[in-house]
């Protein structure tokens, strides 16, 4: 069943993509996305630098359709501009750094892989990650990359160029079981993501893992189970962090269509607070979730009364990792999402 | 698991066994959801998978979903229900979607699971899912395939959508019908207004889960005479149950007061599916069901498109006879199917005697048997007086149509209450009229037809004059029908066509025969009263048949039907009605569904039927309980209460 039903959503994703990706701005159109957020940075409260670098987006998503949940896609532009344009970029979107104090991140996003050439040249790499290294209140530059290009040589380059400064790599695992990652239509499985880890370990990279809270078939309390059990398996893999990603209905993706049927509903905040609830104490990775869209019909969310109040509380815990953020939340609607979740279990 | 104990329509009671636990259906499904909302102590079924839940809920019924098999190998997932306790396993599959050619996928799985299921799990039932989509093909090719595993228990996946589209709706359960039968119990899961009960009990569903109410209940509405109230608006509570007297009296907050709304609703709720099983063992439930249509325009259109396209499905389940009433109060009640197999078996079972003078057609009377009324024996009076022999008379009605003089007594033509008022509606007049040309259509063209009618009853024959062809000579009407210038116009009438060479027809004989065809089918009659045959009234009234020294058959007061003897019943037993009996001889007062090797699909309950040997000898005969395909495909039951037994040596 799984590999039939993983053929049917690659196939329609691959006629949405086709259907929306000319929409694209051609290259050089649109100046990097950036913005400031707090961030719990290696062990200390600080702030983080997100870019999204405008580049030709993921090689999956161009070429297998991508994943069932990510638009991300239509983020980037129609070709990669030239590895000068992307430095300049760079640095025109670090200016918004200027008021920042040690400690800071910096987070490199390319709706795909940092790692892949085809978005990020390796010139462009290089010369992006030699301008942090000279960053003093820089401790951290994290990229994203699916583990396909994380090959030793490519890590021990910018651990060179960054000089000490730590590179963690976060790779979109999503599940740590691999009948449900195939039916993301992710594309690779638990032991390729091993693979990867291991060449992180080795190399003293760190490494974060994202794992999509929901993914389409499975309910609520299916979804919840999942995502703890990932949690715990990676925390026995020694994962620096894992970053918890509310599915949200993006777009000109697989999960549009189910949600635009109404069959299916992104996660209850609820379940994000429930997750980290279970499972912390349990384990030493960092557990951070900074949803996005709460409170919208396409993102987690509750009531709509204490979806903002739910949602500001998860940011705080994932800053300050400070449980007692979560602790004694509550709303009329705690016990709809109990009744959900059950009954979804057995009318859906 | 479970045995049929009694039905009305699709609706029925049953009991079910599981482990040493039993239910009666309909029930309701709670859902353990949280401490704050514990079941109230009227729920029998609880579901849930938090194992602190399960521990919480000993000796009631406990309903365990499976995880999905996303996300757990199946042999664990059943190995984790069963250790939590659970008395019935729900099967799972990855969260389906309506789009066509996934689900059509994960439904192949979940067809591997429920075969694997099948496989492994012996001692607890296993509900399977159904699901509603609204694309005819899909849905039926997974019941076809799912109904040959024999699973004896489903849960309807979102029945809630169909609801918004009623002729989808009883398409669907129509189509569960043909591919499950009656063989097992349906469980409708989801957000099901209660207000819903009575119909899709009557349609044949025998549980519904609790978060419509459940859900209400956290929104603080309370459930009143079939509508939902906020608490708050209500000054005044106008129920008397045990958590309003609380209510009302400590007036509690919190946690306590919603626990105490939960057990208001339940049990309101519950009340609904009681009254269902009432009115089931009044075989009232479609009284209940087109009294409940006054609530809603939803309603009405469901039991109206129920009729229509589900007939076959209603009418296959409905008693044949009643002890109560057949009330007929207003449009609703025109195509009941008590109603409508009366208007069927009339067109196509009734044949006239052989010399008929001319027909007589006459208004019915509110008293039955029409005979027994003022008006009938003013009209038979004059007949008499008339001496003109030969003459078959028509009751003209609504909404039966017409009932043939000699069908009088029988269910439902004596048991039916109208308001009667002489006016008719549209709808009314087409149905009698399609009925009056049918039955005139039976006689010999020749035949001449009077007609002693006016109102709506004249309307309706002017109609079935144009339709049949027919010509009508009506009699002149002044005043009331039974007015001395009316009746006097009906005796000359009557005079114009006496006939010499008339016989008077012996009427209870016909009875017998008319009552038989319309009983088990054309030719019965002649098969059970030939030529040499004689019926009598005996003293108190009883009325019997015989042949020589041979009693045949005598008449049930209640029912009006013909209860053959074995020596009459002998001369049926073929003929239809029939029940193949596994055994010899019959022990005890009646057959149970184990002891049935087939039976004829022609059965139904209230039915006189025929149990046969292996050897197809007569050895008993008695009134079905069930339907004939139930006697043959259900496990468990009473098939037929018996009252006349073949005893060894005779
Ligand atoms: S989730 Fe990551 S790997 Fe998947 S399509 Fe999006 S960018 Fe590519
Ligand atoms: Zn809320
Ligand atoms: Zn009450």
């Amino acid at each position: 069943m799984n590999a039939s039903l993983s053929r049917l959503i690659s196939h329609y994703s691959l006629k949405l993509r086709k259907e929306y990706l000319p929409s694209r701005k051609p290259a050089g159109h649109i100046p990097p996305k950036s913005w400031i957020e707090p961030d719990h940075v290696l062990g200390k409260e600080g702030h983080a630098l997100v870019v999204i670098l405008p580049t030709v987006g993921c090689y999956w998503a161009l070429t297998a359709g991508g994943c069932s949940m990510c638009g991300y896609i239509y983020d980037g532009v129609l070709s990669t501009p030239p590895p000068t344009l992307i430095l300049e970029y760079f640095k025109l979107a670090y200016e918004k750094a200027a008021s920042l104090s040690y400690p800071m991140s910096v987070k490199i996003f390319t709706s795909g892989s940092f790692f892949d050439e085809r978005e990020v040249p390796k010139l462009a790499r290089d010369e992006i990650l030699r301008f942090l290294s000279y960053e003093t209140k820089v401790e951290e530059v994290i990229v994203e990359s699916r583990p396909e290009f994380v090959t030793e040589e490519a890590v021990n380059d910018a651990i060179n160029v960054l000089r000490g400064k730590r590179l963690t790599v976060a790779i979109g695992l999503e599940t740590t079981n691999d009948k449900v990652r195939s039916l993301i239509n992710k594309g690779f499985s638990l032991s390729d993501f091993k693979a990867t880890l291991e060449t992180l370990k080795r190399l003293e990279a760190g490494v974060k893992v994202y794992l999509l809270v929901k993914p389409p078939f499975l309910r609520e309390t299916e979804a919840i189970f999942d995502v703890e059990n990932s949690i715990r398996q990676l925390s026995k893999m020694n994962v620096d962090a894992i970053s918890l990603n509310p599915c949200t209905v993006h777009k000109g993706t697989f999960v549009e269509l189910l949600w635009k049927r109404g069959d299916y509903r992104p996660p209850w905040l609820w379940s994000l607070v429930k997750i980290i609830l279970d499972v912390h104490g349990e384990i030493d990775a960092t557990i951070t979730c900074a949803p996005t869209a709460s409170g919208h019909p396409r993102g987690p969310h509750n009531c709509g009364l204490c979806d903002r109040g739910i949602d500001t509380a998860l940011k705080r815990f994932s800053v300050t990792q400070n449980i007692k953020q979560l602790k004694n939340l509550n709303c009329k609607c705690k016990l709809q999402w109990k009744l959900y979740c059950q009954e979804e279990l057995i009318s859906q | 698991m479970f045995e049929v104990l009694r039905r009305d329509g699709p609706g029925r009671i049953t009991r079910a066994r599981v482990g040493s636990k039993t239910f009666e259906t309909p029930n309701l499904v709670f859902y353990f959801v949280n401490d704050a909302l514990p079941p109230p102590p009227q729920v029998r079924l609880v579901m849930t998978y938090e194992s602190d839940m399960l521990s919480k809920i000993d000796g009631r019924i406990k309903l365990v979903p499976l995880m999905s098999p996303l996300i757990s190998d199946i042999n664990e997932a059943i190995n984790y229900g069963l250790s939590l306790g659970a008395d019935v396993l729900i099967a799972s599959s990855p969260l389906v979607t309506g789009q066509r050619d996934v689900a059509a996928i994960l439904l192949e799985g979940l067809l591997e699971s429920a075969r694997a299921i099948k496989e492994t799990v012996k001692n607890v039932p296993v509900a399977i899912p159904i699901y509603y989509f609204p694309h005819e093909p899909l849905r039926n090719a997974f019941l076809s395939k799912v109904s040959k595993l024999g699973f004896k228990f489903y849960v309807i996946r979102w029945l809630e959508k169909a609801l918004r589209n009623p002729r989808d709706l009883v398409a669907f359960l129509r189509e569960i019908n043909y591919f499950i039968g009656s063989n097992a119990l349906l469980f409708a899961s989801g957000r099901i207004p209660p207000s819903y009960y009575l119909h899709l009990v009557y349609l044949g569903i025998d549980l519904f889960d609790a978060s419509f109410i459940i859900d209400a209940t956290i929104r603080n509405l309370y459930f009143f005479d079939g509508e939902w109230h906020p608490l708050s608006a209500l000054s005044e509570l106008p129920c008397f149950c045990e958590a309003c007297l609380i209510l009302r009296k400590s007036s509690p907050s919190g946690d306590e007061k919603m626990r105490l709304l939960l057990n208001h609703n339940v049990f309101s709720a519950l009340s609904i599916l009681r009254k269902a099983s009432l009115l089931i063992k009044q075989s009232r439930l479609r009284d209940g069901v087109e009294e409940a249509c006054h609530h809603s325009p939803e309603l009405a259109a469901l039991l109206r498109i129920s009729d229509r396209e589900a007939y076959q499905l209603l009418e296959k389940y409905t008693p044949v006879s009643s002890k109560s009433k057949v009330y007929c109060i207003g449009p609703e009640s025109y195509y009941k199917p008590s109603i409508e197999r009366f208007r069927t078996r009339v067109a196509t079972r009734y044949t006239p005697p052989k010399s008929v003078a001319a027909v007589l057609l006459l208004p019915c009377s509110a008293r039955k048997p029409y005979s027994s009324s003022h008006s009938h024996r003013l009209f038979r009076k004059v007949v008499v007086e008339a001496g003109v022999k030969g003459v078959c008379e028509g009751i003209v009605t609504s909404p039966l149509g017409l009932v043939p003089r000699e069908l009088e007594e029988v269910y439902p033509a004596a048991h039916y209450d109208i308001p009667v008022t002489g006016e008719w509606d549209q709808e009314e007049i087409k149905i009698a009229a399609e009925c009056v040309a049918n039955y005139l259509n039976k006689f010999p063209d020749d035949c001449p037809v009077i007609a002693h009618l006016n109102g709506g009853y004249l309307q309706a024959c002017k109609k079935a004059s144009e339709i049949s062809g027919r010509e009508i000579i009506y009699t002149e009407v002044e005043g009331s029908l039974t007015s001395p210038p009316s009746l006097s116009s009906l005796k000359s009438t009557l005079l114009r066509f006496s006939k010499q060479e008339c016989r008077e027809i012996d009427h209870l004989k016909e009875v017998f025969r008319k009552t038989a065809d319309y009983q088990f089918g054309l030719g019965a009659g002649e098969k059970l009263s030939p030529d040499s045959a004689t019926a009598k009234t005996r003293a108190r009234g009883e009325k019997i048949l015989y042949d020589g020294k041979v009693l045949l058959a005598h008449i049930s007061p209640s029912t009006g039907f013909v209860v053959p003897t074995l020596e009459g019943g002998s001369r049926l037993a073929s003929f239809s009605h029939w029940v193949l009996f596994k055994g010899e001889l019959i022990k005890g007062s009646s057959v149970m569904v184990p002891g049935v090797e087939d039976a004829d699909p022609q059965i139904r309950p209230g039915d006189i039927v025929f149990v046969l040997d292996s050897s197809k000898e007569l050895v008993g005969i008695g009134e079905a309980i069930l339907s004939g395909e139930e006697m043959s495909k259900l496990s468990r039951g009473v098939a037929v209460k018996l009252k006349h037994v073949k005893r060894r040596g005779e």
